[in-house]
């Protein structure tokens, strides 16, 4: 029975993941650099919603509003920071300095604005309902309904919309791209805060379902998320979507077994495995590696 | 020792030697489901200028990438000097002696041209740590040799002015002959150039074809990928056209040039 | 002894100690390109080990509960401390530096960072988990029997021979050819692979001098403060040093060691005489943090070289036979 349980809170984790892997691996088959302040943004998103559900608003509301903000600053810091070093043809080595650089500021200005204290939001502690054989509380419920309209949404983006198409486009090979005329800037601009969105959400939605939350907590979850992008083959979306399937559940089932608060390092275990068999992704065929 | 005393022209004749060194047979690379390279076989001759022509496109590059061991080679065999590469590393099947260049120029910018003639030599004592600490007379001696040597190529290729410049500040022409000269200096049985005279002009171009005829006259053979036929017909005994993958035609120029299937698919179209 | 002149001490032990981290990190990512966002991983192990070979057996009744113990006499377990890093540095390489690109390094780095944090941090019996370890013995005091204060000076001295020896060492091996290959490995990868070089080996070798050096710095670290724990080695640490590396001047060893000076010892002791306020203990550290990372950001923007570049290759001085060459006549003769 407690692994039928661990499945269902395994689901909820591989939805969190799957909001902010998505983002994240789209963002980087669009930039060709990781974002390695991917956990700051998780932090801040959670921070902002945490200001908005305390001047009263539902949290989901302050959800939506807190992702929201998170993609304004995503694009912000693009504008003010990246974008800036991609023009100068700064080699991938030191965007990826930058990126961690960045990390590190996002991360102790939160500590220096909000403290280092636990914060928690101001919700009904959801009933825990019997759902087949899964045990979820209703804000569990909610969280994979999030995010399986999220994965529905950057489907639709990526494959009906013209900006998916371009992002798509850009992914596959950027000089092509730019010549055939795509704004790569704006495309750019929009992948940052499609990705800065879902991370915002993520942060929230993470910070919810472990209840209460500090400014290293999204940091604390990054490389989960790495573990996920990288199982899924890094810079691809759908397989972004299944690495945090096969992340979430393997975190959480092994929870069972072993003591939790190594749960996380499990992810780590599979992504050793993943970069030495199968380093490409396990479903790719041949990856952006 | 002195290189200009072999700057006669050679004249273009067959190989003298027929045994080949290299030898492709039935290659056939993927990517991801989509056929670059699709049953392509050829030779080259040791001691050939061998050409490697065909439109943009046809699998080249991925040809020069799976002989050099840059892609794995996933079906049909590879001989280079009677041996098989398959499953070798790219750095064994140079230090075999099959040095490669690539089809952009690479240069190792924040070096000076110099220092990036020093990288290529095979099993300098210096790169040993044990050498460096133990025995450093012999890591001393030999590098004056290499400076020696990388400094007589240099004056060969008319870049002993630039020796301390970085790499990155050179223009593109130098850049094509910083990247011959120091491929030489890796002493190579062969070489495996990709499109060695793209982007530079009529004028170097013709020294860099010079200097690969000289190479010849030192009993190296080379591979080229040109597109140039003018140049190949100048300096290259055997040509092999590739087109949609695999190998159309093979033969010396004039023979390539009357063939009706070559014609449609390239020089017609060129 | 007079206050400052301790203070003093204590802050030229701490430049030594900072300098061998930087030059260890230095061949790492100044020279071979690599990108270790765990290098304080190796510096702490380096401490951990250095610290349990010096300690005697973990006594049930002392609270601390370690593993090891051997009270082994200096240098034995700074050695060690520097030999098990390295080890590590090896383990972690074979998963990082396989591929080509920089982002997988950058990753897995990162993440055995926060896993060999988590995991010393948590299980108590290897080194006392988030209490860390106390109680290590000074090198050669009770040998020496020397008082407090000549002893101070005495591991200053220590500390400072240390150093020298692995500057002058660290200096030969990035002016050897090895040193070549490896910068020839930064600036291109598949071009040294396309020249023979085994670029994965020697980028494993740099890898395990460069976790050698943070090993010996953390051994040398807790010998002289004699203990250590969790909060003495978080990311932020990584990332100081990599500012210093590249403020001070990426490639070249002294200006690595000029970076050490101006960000961590001058930088961070400068901000400890802030006035202090409220909440003055989680905020000048987190706006610490954020200075050094803005300095990091606007040094690569302006001066991405850093303060003393790398500089160009010296090579023994050799006079050509036939020195000009007569090749451009013979190109159009030929025309
Ligand atoms: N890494 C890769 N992934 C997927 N497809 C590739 C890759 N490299 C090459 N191709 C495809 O393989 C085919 C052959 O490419 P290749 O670069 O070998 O051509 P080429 O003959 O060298 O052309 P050119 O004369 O333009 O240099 C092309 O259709 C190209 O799109
Ligand atoms: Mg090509």
């Amino acid at each position: 029975m407690i692994y039928l349980h661990a499945i269902g809170f395994g689901l909820v984790t591989a939805s969190i993941l799957a909001l902010c892997s998505v983002g994240l691996t789209l963002q980087f088959g669009v930039t060709n650099y990781i974002n390695f302040a991917i956990g700051a943004y998780l932090t801040i998103g959670a921070y902002f919603a945490w200001m908005v559900n305390g001047i009263g608003l539902n949290i989901w509301v302050a959800m939506v509003v807190g992702g929201l903000l998170t993609g304004v600053m995503a694009v912000v810091l693009n504008l003010g920071i990246m974008q800036n070093f991609v023009r100068r043809d700064f080699p991938v080595l030191f965007m990826l300095i930058v990126m961690f650089g960045l990390s590190l500021i996002l991360q102790n200005v939160t500590l220096a604005i909000w403290g280092a204290n636990f914060q928690n939001y101001k919700v009904s502690s959801g009933q825990e309902l019997s759902i087949g054989p899964f045990l979820l509380t209703s804000q569990q419920l909610v969280i994979i309904g999030i995010a399986v309209v999220a994965m529905l949404g950057v489907h639709v983006l990526l494959t009906y919309t013209k900006v998916g198409k371009a992002m798509r486009a850009m992914s596959d090979n950027p000089t092509l791209a730019r010549n055939c005329g795509i704004d790569t800037d704006l495309v750019t601009n929009f992948t940052w805060f499609i990705s800065g969105f879902l991370a915002g959400v993520a942060g929230v939605v993470l910070a919810l379902n472990i209840t209460s939350f500090q400014p290293s907590f999204g940091s604390d979850f990054e490389f989960v998320i790495f573990a996920a992008i990288i199982v899924g083959g890094i810079g691809r979306p759908y397989g972004a979507m299944v690495g945090a399937l096969i992340i979430g559940l393997v975190t959480e089932v092994s929870a069972a077994f072993i003591d939790s608060s190594y749960k996380n390092d499990m992810a780590f275990a599979i992504l050793v495995l993943v970069l030495l068999l199968r380093p490409q992704g396990i479903f790719a065929t041949e990856g952006k590696a | 020792m002195s290189p200009s005393a072999e700057a006669q022209p050679q004249p273009v004749a067959p190989a003298t030697t027929t045994a080949p060194i290299l030898r492709v047979e039935h290659v056939t690379h993927a990517f991801g489901g989509v056929n670059a390279i699709n049953d392509c076989s050829f030779e080259v001759q040791t001691g050939s200028i061998t050409a490697l022509i065909g439109p943009n496109g046809a699998g080249k590059s991925t040809m020069v990438n799976v002989i050099s061991g840059f892609y794995p080679l996933q079906q049909g065999q590879i001989l280079f000097d009677g041996q098989s590469v398959r499953g070798l590393a790219a750095h064994s099947i140079a230090q075999r002696g099959l040095i490669r260049t690539f089809q952009i120029s690479r240069d190792y910018g924040a070096m000076t041209v110099l220092e990036n003639l020093m990288v290529p030599p095979k099993h300098q004592v210096g790169e040993n740590l044990f050498n460096v600490f133990f025995r450093p007379w012999l890591v001393a001696r030999e590098e004056k040799e290499l400076v020696r040597k990388a400094l007589d190529m240099l004056n060969t290729f008319g870049l002993y002015e630039k020796r301390e410049d970085y790499a990155r500040s050179l223009s593109g022409g130098q850049k094509r002959l910083l990247e011959m000269a120091r491929a030489l200096m890796a002493d190579p049985k062969m070489l495996l150039l990709d499109e060695p005279m793209a982007g530079v002009n009529p004028a170097l171009a013709d020294r860099l074809a010079q200097h690969i005829m000289d190479l010849r006259g030192k009993g190296l053979t080379v591979l080229m990928i040109e597109h140039n036929l003018g140049i190949v017909d100048q300096i290259a005994q055997d040509v092999v056209v590739m087109a949609n993958g695999t190998t159309l035609a093979r033969g010396t120029m004039v023979e390539i040039r009357s063939h009706p299937e070559v014609i449609s698919a390239y020089l017609g179209g060129a | 002894m007079d206050a400052t002149i301790a203070y003093l001490l204590t802050l030229a032990v701490y430049y030594f100690i900072f300098n061998i981290q930087t030059w260890g990190l230095n061949l790492q990512f100044g020279v071979a390109g690599i990108l270790n966002f765990a290098y304080i991983i190796f510096f702490a192990v380096g401490a951990y080990i250095t610290g349990t070979f010096a300690l005697p057996h973990a006594d049930p009744f002392s609270g601390q509960t370690y593993f090891f113990g051997f009270a082994l006499p200096f240098p034995i377990p700074l050695i060690a401390g520097g030999l098990v890093a390295a080890a590590l540095g090896l383990l972690v390489g074979v998963i990082a530096l396989k591929r080509l690109r920089s982002d997988y390094m950058a990753i897995v780095t990162v993440s055995v960072g926060a896993i060999v944090y988590d995991i010393i941090g948590n299980y108590f019996p290897l080194f006392n988990g988030q209490d860390g370890i106390s109680g290590v013995p000074f090198p050669l005091q009770t040998r020496l029997g020397l008082d407090y204060n000549t002893y101070q000076w005495f591991f200053m001295g220590l500390a400072g021979v240390i150093m020298l020896i692995l500057f002058l060492i660290i200096q030969r091996i990035t002016h050897s050819p090895f040193g070549r290959t490896l910068r020839s490995i930064r600036e291109d990868q598949d071009v040294s692979e396309a020249f023979g070089k085994d670029t994965f080996r020697y980028r494993m070798i740099a890898m395990a001098i460069g976790c050698f050096y943070a090993g010996v710095a953390g051994g040398l670290l807790i010998e002289y403060i004699s203990a250590f724990n969790p909060s003495g080695w978080t990311a932020g640490e990584t990332f100081v040093l990599f500012a210093a590396l590249i403020i001070g001047g990426r490639g070249n060893n002294w200006g690595a060691a000029l970076g050490a000076l101006l960000v961590p010892v001058i930088f961070q002791e400068a901000t400890r005489y802030l006035p202090q306020f409220p909440n003055s203990d989680t905020l000048v550290p987190a706006l610490r943090n954020v200075v050094v990372g803005v300095l990091l950001i606007v040094t690569l923007w302006f001066r991405p070289q850093g303060l003393l570049p790398e500089r160009k290759a010296k090579f023994p001085k050799v006079q050509l036979d036939a020195p000009e060459n007569k090749q451009e006549e013979a190109d159009v003769a030929l025309g």
